[in-house]
């Protein structure tokens, strides 16, 4: 399958319109389960001026329609307490934004601006951290694109990924969908470090 | 005199909500990514 990757970014702010057609909220965080480096819901804001964080959450199993200017539900009868998406003892500083990331090596690579997400995946699969690059990454004055393995992807306060990552960084999604693939199909022998 | 001073206190006050809100809608527009759960 194609990946249809997108910065998480991108995704905030959209609204969310039920199938009647009434735009209901808009999407504050993107929630993602760590173990499993798949995205679990979106936490929401109240469309409007002065609107306030809401109380409820809608779990990724809920979206009707995926596009690039709304997300839709069926009606808001799918909405959840915002507890079951993303319990408030995990939320706290759980942002991942702004967070060190780190290789297993222990060297330093830079800070995350933002997650890259695949949307071709059912639900959509963390792939990479944009970062802004430290001096670990020469010749990167930029932001750049570091891709995750498939599996236990996304860390806490410190972010780890493989040392073997930094051979496969990338400057824009069109490549770094390549990239990652390469990343994640490299032979075995080159995924030693990883725990 | 006492219009100038009014007229001026109105405008201080309209430029500090505007800020106010900008802020505001800033704060409430920065979303995040949050990871729960344990990593495997």
């Amino acid at each position: 399958m194609t990946a249809a990757l997108v910065h998480a970014a991108a995704l905030t702010g959209l609204p969310l319109v039920t199938l009647g057609g009434e735009r209901e909220a808009l999407i504050k965080d993107v929630v993602f389960d760590r173990g499993t480096g798949q995205v679990a819901g979106f936490t929401l804001n109240n469309p409007g001026l002065l609107s306030r964080s809401r109380k409820d959450a809608l779990p990724w199993d809920a979206v009707h329609g995926f596009g690039d200017v709304a997300l839709t539900i069926v009606d808001t009868s799918v909405l959840v307490p915002l507890e079951e998406v993303a319990p408030a003892a995990e939320r706290d500083g759980a942002d991942v934004l702004a967070g060190q990331v780190l290789t297993d090596g222990g060297t330093e690579l830079g800070t995350v601006v933002d997650v890259i997400l695949d949307l071709s995946a059912r639900p959509p699969d963390v792939v990479g951290y944009e970062i802004e690059p430290g001096p670990a990454l020469p010749g990167h004055g930029h932001r750049v694109l570091v891709p995750l393995p498939a599996t236990g992807a996304v860390s806490g306060e410190r972010l780890i990924v493989p040392a073997a990552a930094t051979e496969f960084v990338a400057d824009d999604l069109g490549v770094f969908a390549v990239t990652v693939q390469a990343f994640r199909n490299r032979p075995a022998s080159v995924t030693e470090g990883q725990n | 005199m006492h219009t100038l001073a009014l007229l001026i206190i109105v405008l201080v006050v309209a430029i500090a909500v505007s800020v106010l809100l900008g802020l505001l809608q800033l704060r409430r527009r920065r979303g995040g990514v949050v990871g729960i759960g344990r990593n495997r």
